[in-house]
């Protein structure tokens, strides 16, 4: 059953086994493994569950629907921007549906580091293959390699570099474009992307567990170091903030809450969100991790200007990737892939140099224009902080060898598009670097990688409530339990210990799979 | 249809700079096409959508747009030596202006101008005429907004 929360005028009070805090990759898994277990199950949601149907390619209106602070967030200074998913199925609703899995030296790196049990790369097949097995994950055909992924794939080989065309979750999409990551209107059980909306969620509803949205969690409540549940606001329609008046009546509006009693809570708000919560409800944490160890797989645009269309917009926007410069096996902790990467207009000039004229005559070769992301496996480690209104303050600064990455990364895409037949590079400054020769690459290391001059995105935020066996140095277990409340689970991107250097989203779900099984099998906690 | 944000000194502000962030000549045809005259009389579609998408923002980022605004009016004299406020500058001198804020040395500034840039681009390329103008490759699809 689903309770939408707008639509609330009263305070309500639940009493379940298990409240899941937040729908997205972790979440939804959880939610319906526990559910399909028999536990009363309650899942909230601070944003709306979305009629696919309705999603339109206007997107500013998309960015107000699926994005926390409506893909404004940024951290401290401005300097990087970071994209999260809000609203039923979290970032799985509008992300591009790469569907990798972890890295094994990844895996083995975590598990002798951080004395993460049973999670070998045999182990953790498991729940990597019930995770695949209910998003419908292949491998892409070569049919479905469109123009841009051909692009790349091209120069990727001309540079003799590694690359490889990837798995998906999506069923038959035969309308798919960029405007894939503004969510798929096609999105239903088998077809178009195969989010937590369209498969975990509706299995969970199914299986007894009952979800709420518009719904924000305040508070994770506990009692002599014992999960007692959790306290949430309803929240008026598409509004990301409780407010005590209406915008558009100027009356004031009471704000009801939703006070839930439960045995376990499974925080899965995302990597900013949850050590937000975990703060303002001062949970215990004896290492004072909470926040910390935060990596945002940092990514900046590099594209190319072609002398034919390439029509980079059309068709699936993402499948191949090089990976030829992410060695975990030699060095697990830096490194970098080289992703195809494009977007609707709007989100294709903003990654586009300086303004005026020099702007329009850059974005009058909309069609000729093939891109990549350079995605940084980052070093670099930030923090999520509170401000005094307890909102989440976001401070991440790139170490020198990181924006040394960054520069090399760039350079390579560079290589790899004037390989493919680019005429020109165009880098996302705000004053334009017009590259036309190969020679004039040097001009991306004399200008480096400075703080709102160059546009920084980030998709992949992960690691700020770290999983370890140490409670000095991490702060939850090897089973996602906090170390020092019982009953405390998390089971999102939080919980990776360092950087995973690739797409994320399938570890995340295949890690929630793994902490809620557990959890069954010994109920109660 | 009012707009649910922006003040007149604000609207002000964000259509000049539309006209420059976005290149005048391009800004003038579109204002001259059927979109744009179907749309509201006294706002071009760029603003309304603006607004529209600002009136969403969480308060503190409204607060800090509005301060942006504000600051970015009334500074011509600091940068680049001219009396009055931007919506008063030439042409020219505005583009002057704005580059002074694009390219400086205090990080502030360069922040400040990226996000008045990328609200003005996120509001005029939304448009589908903007689209259409670009001769981009989007299939349209039955719910686009009809030149909101
Ligand atoms: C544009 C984009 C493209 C991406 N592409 C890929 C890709 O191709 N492949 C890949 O593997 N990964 C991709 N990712 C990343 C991947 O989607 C995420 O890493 C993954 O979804 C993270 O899962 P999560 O459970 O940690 O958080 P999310 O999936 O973001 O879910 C968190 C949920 O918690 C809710 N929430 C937050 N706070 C509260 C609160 N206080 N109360 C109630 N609910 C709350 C949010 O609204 C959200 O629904 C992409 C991400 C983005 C943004």
């Amino acid at each position: 059953m689903t309770i939408q929360g707008h639509d609330v005028r009263q305070n309500l009070h639940e009493t379940v086994d298990v409240c899941v805090v937040g729908t997205g990759a972790g979440g939804a898994v959880a939610a319906k493994e526990l559910a399909q277990v028999g536990l009363s199950v309650v899942m909230l949601e601070a944003g709306a569950a979305h009629d696919p149907k309705t999603f339109s390619r206007h997107m500013p209106d998309m960015l107000l629907r699926l994005f926390w602070d409506a893909g404004m967030r940024t951290t401290h200074d401005g300097s990087v921007l970071i994209s999260q998913g809000l609203g039923v199925g979290g970032s799985t609703v509008h992300n591009l549906c790469y569907a990798v899995r972890p890295p094994n030296p990844i895996l083995e790196n975590w598990g002798a580091e951080f004395g993460i049990q049973d999670l070998s790369p045999r182990d953790f097949s498991w729940s990597l293959n019930r995770v695949e097995a209910t998003l419908g994950v292949k491998p892409i055909q070569e049919n479905q390699v469109n123009g841009l992924n051909r692009i790349i794939r091209q120069g990727c080989r001309a540079m003799g570099w590694r690359g490889t065309v990837q798995k998906h979750n999506r069923g038959p999409c035969p309308d798919c474009s960029a405007d894939c990551l503004l969510g798929c209107p096609a999105s239903e059980p088998g077809l178009g992307k195969q989010s937590m909306a369209v498969t975990y969620i509706p299995q969970a509803l199914e299986a007894g567990a009952r979800l709420y949205t518009n719904c924000l969690v305040e508070a994770i409540n506990t009692e002599h170091g014992r999960i007692v549940g959790a306290t949430a606001r309803f929240l008026s329609e598409n509004m990301q903030q409780p407010r005590h008046t209406d915008t558009k009546t100027k009356e004031s509006r009471e704000v009801y809450q939703l006070t839930v009693h439960s045995k376990a809570v499974i925080l899965a708000a995302g990597a900013v969100n949850s050590p937000q919560l975990w703060l303002k409800s001062r949970l215990p944490d004896p290492g004072k991790h909470a926040g910390r160890n935060l990596h945002l797989h940092p990514a900046i645009f590099v594209g190319g200007i072609f002398d034919q269309e390439i029509d980079a917009y059309q068709g699936i926007p993402q499948s191949f990737y090089v990976d030829h410069f992410l060695n975990i096996a030699r060095n697990s902790d830096s490194g970098y892939l080289l992703l195809p990467a494009f977007g609707p207009m709007a989100l294709v000039a903003l990654n586009m140099p300086s303004f005026g004229q020099e702007h329009r005559d850059l974005m009058r070769c909309y069609r000729s224009i093939a891109a990549l992301l350079v995605l940084l496996h980052d070093r670099s480690s930030g923090r999520v902080a509170l401000d005094r209104q307890g909102r989440p303050v976001i401070r991440y600064r790139l170490s020198r060898a990181d924006r040394a990455s960054l520069v090399e990364g760039l350079i390579h895409g560079a290589q790899l598009l004037f390989a493919a037949g680019a005429r020109e590079i165009i880098l996302p400054y705000t004053q334009r670097t017009a590259i036309t020769r190969e020679r004039d690459l040097d001009v991306i290391r004399r200008r480096g990688i400075v703080e709102n001059d160059i546009l920084i995105a980030s998709s992949h935020p992960q690691g700020t409530l770290r999983m370890g066996s140490d409670p000095r140095k991490t702060v939850v277990d090897s089973f996602g339990e906090a170390h020092a409340v019982k009953g405390l689970f998390v089971v999102d991107a939080s919980l990776f210990p360092t950087s995973i250097g690739v797409p994320p989203m399938l570890t995340v779900a295949a890690m929630a799979d793994r902490i809620a099984r557990r959890l069954a099998a010994n109920w109660p906690p | 249809m009012a707009l649910k944000f922006f003040n007149p000194i604000e609207i002000k502000i964000l259509n000049v700079l539309t006209e420059r962030v976005v290149g005048s000549d391009i800004y003038d045809r579109w204002k001259r096409s059927y979109a744009y005259k179907a749309s509201t009389p006294d706002y071009s579609p760029t603003l309304t959508t603006i607004d529209r998408f600002v009136a969403g923002l969480p308060l503190n980022l409204q607060v800090q747009l509005r301060q942006g605004l504000r600051l970015f009016q009334w500074c011509p004299i600091l940068f680049i030596g001219k009396l009055g406020p931007f919506t008063h500058l030439s042409s020219r001198d505005a583009d002057t202006y704005i580059r002074s804020w694009a390219q400086s040395r205090f990080r502030l500034r360069r922040r400040l101008f990226r996000g008045l840039r990328d609200i003005i681009l996120l509001g005029y390329y939304s448009q589908v005429d903007a689209n259409i103008d670009h001769a981009a490759a989007a299939p349209r699809r039955k719910d686009d907004h009809p030149g909101t």
